[in-house]
């Protein structure tokens, strides 16, 4: 009750921001997680889009699991779409530097696009959407590792997204 | 100047205890009439930098009104172990409640 009414005075006068970090920069970045949680949001949205119901006035026992599947299913998309929107700020905000976005004219916009993606398939249930986003963190993924001298490579994951993730090339 | 403000956390080396994004109300009156205590979770000036505040746990009580803070999240956390001691007028407040 207190915690509700504490949050609703910072949304209409937010407080000023008290650390608690790390500021070290202890130089461990990867674009890995981000295409994980973009593949989960392409699952995640074909899983719901699949749901069916078995008539056209399914009983009340069947619309309780179905209302129940879709909600476990959409707090995950929306989670991991988040998640996607976290690890590329704290790329865009720790790692890349202005020399990378000199020499990648077009990423400024890529972070953005990504931005846009992430919060359109949490707030829509859109395939292309979910697919656009995983391909606009792929190409970051790309910049990132060039950015590092490290050439790319797509590779078909084993995910039930069934989609590519990038990686870095193995060398001999 | 209110005994009582509140603040959002950014950051992680406070957690599980306290998580990013997490509000906190620092009570400023606090430490009017004692000092703090090993394990108090305080808000203090960041050594070095002005106007920024840090959220640590007070680890271990020196002489002098010197303290030794340190992130709950260990692996995590810029505090005493990087900057040292602080000094208790460097310590504002301490936390009454999260929310």
């Amino acid at each position: 009750m207190i915690s509700t009414f504490l949050r609703l005075i910072d949304r209409i006068f937010p407080p000023k921001s008290i650390y608690a970090h790390c500021d070290i920069p202890c130089g461990i970045y990867d674009p890995h997680l981000a295409q994980v949680a973009a593949h989960t949001v392409i699952r995640m949205t074909n899983m719901i889009k699949s749901l069916e119901a078995s008539s056209e006035n399914p009983d009340f026992e069947e619309r309780k699991k179905t209302i129940s599947q879709i909600s476990r299913l959409t707090a995950v998309k929306e989670e991991h779409a988040e998640l996607v929107k976290h690890e590329i700020r704290i790329l865009w905000g720790d790692y890349f530097k202005p020399v990378f976005v000199k020499e990648y004219p077009n990423l400024h916009e890529l972070v953005s696009e990504t931005m846009r993606l992430a919060s359109t398939s949490k707030q829509e249930l859109d395939e292309q959407a979910a697919n656009n986003l995983l391909e606009s963190v792929q190409k970051i993924a790309e910049v990132f590792w060039k950015t590092k001298g490290v050439d790319t490579v797509k590779v078909k994951t084993t995910y039930p997204s069934e989609k590519e993730i990038v990686v870095p090339k193995q060398t001999e | 100047m209110l005994p009582i403000k509140r603040f959002v956390v950014k950051g992680h080396s406070m957690e599980p205890l306290i998580k990013e994004g997490q509000g906190v109300l620092i009570n400023r009156l606090a430490y009017l009439f004692s000092q703090p205590k090993v394990s108090d979770i305080v808000a203090l000036n960041a050594p070095n930098i002005p106007n920024k505040l840090l959220l640590k746990r007070v680890e271990k009580v020196l002489k002098n009104n010197k303290y030794i803070v340190v992130g709950i999240n260990k692996v995590d956390s810029t505090d005493s172990r990087k900057f040292g001691w602080v000094s208790s007028k460097d310590i504002l407040g301490k936390i009454w409640l999260k929310y």
